[in-house]
């Protein structure tokens, strides 16, 4: 049997082509469709994040704004109604508040302001006054 | 620049417009079948491969448009679809009968040539469907392989010397 001419060969190769089935177009096209519907989906949601965004940024930027009107960050203290900062040592290490309460009695506890509830016993007292069991005797 | 670049499909290609991706596919869609019919085991893992090049082409349209020659691209896609696949699945040479899932299909047009092929290393088979079934030049072949022309030609010719021998001699 001879060998079938190179020529006749390629032409023999050529008509074998397998045909595609109708439905590999039809395939090709739904899930290039559905792919192309998917890719405008995605989009659509992006654009919606980056607008949400965007609006959540707005809106913090408003609500700061009137936060920094409402309390402003460099407002003067009233030094003049608050009482000077205690500096004594018992004072050291307490919060706020107790610190402020404190600062305002300190003023009553300071020397010649708040009487003693007793007299001081004076000493000739204390001198006559028993010493021993004898004595008491 | 090549007729497929001047081609007025490219700019809704571009686009993704399918009704363009269904033209393309009616002007390369058998080439592509068939060479991938040449590269895989099954019909069924044909069709598979060539819905992923299109897929593949769709994803990359721009750059597919802007190609020298977006025939010779489609069908290195095809063939990256092919190994794809073949790696997936484990690589079968072609059935010398059709297989179960095959069964309702049209038959193949010639049984004793479609034995012969998958006979033929798979660098062979790949050329040669290139070249008769896809309708690429040498040139696009090398450009679809990454290979140069002189060898894309010279395994063109090594695949018909061996199936003139496989088909021409006693068995």
């Amino acid at each position: 049997m001879s060998p079938e001419p190179l020529d006749e060969l390629e032409l023999r190769l050529a008509r074998s082509v397998p045909a595609p089935t109708a439905a590999l177009r039809v395939s090709v096209v739904a899930r290039l469709e559905r792919r192309r519907l998917e890719e405008r989906l995605l989009a659509r949601v992006l654009e919606g994040l980056v607008a949400a965004s965007l609006l959540l940024g707005a809106c913090l930027f408003r609500a700061g704004g009137d936060a920094r009107a409402a309390f402003p960050a460099h407002a003067p203290l009233d030094q003049a109604r608050l009482p000077e900062a205690p500096e004594a040592p018992e004072f050291i290490g307490l919060d706020g508040p107790e610190q402020l309460r404190l600062a305002r009695l300190a003023p009553l506890f300071a020397v010649g302001r708040l009487a003693p509830l007793a007299p001081p016993l004076a000493s000739t007292e204390l001198d006559d006054a028993p010493t021993t069991s004898q004595e008491l005797r | 620049m090549t007729a497929d670049a001047r081609d007025p499909l490219l700019e809704p290609l571009s686009r993704g417009d399918p009704e363009a991706f269904a033209a393309f596919y009616d002007r390369h869609g058998s080439g592509l079948f068939a060479v991938a019919r040449a590269l895989l085991s099954s019909r069924a893992d044909a069709e598979d491969a060539v819905q992923e090049t299109f897929l593949s082409l769709f994803r990359s349209r721009a750059a597919f448009a802007r190609a020298q020659s977006p025939r010779a691209y489609a069908f290195a896609a095809l063939r990256r679809a092919a190994h794809r696949l073949r790696s997936r699945r484990t690589a079968l040479p072609l059935p010398a009968e059709p297989s179960v899932e095959d069964a309702d299909l049209p038959p193949e047009p010639d049984p004793a040539l479609a034995r012969a092929l998958g006979r033929l290393a798979v660098e062979q088979r790949e050329v040669l469907a290139l070249k008769l079934h896809g309708g690429l030049t040498f040139s696009e072949i090398a450009a679809s392989l990454g290979i140069p022309s002189n060898t894309a030609a010279s395994r063109y010719r090594y695949a018909l010397e061996h199936l003139q021998r496989e088909l021409g001699g006693p068995a």
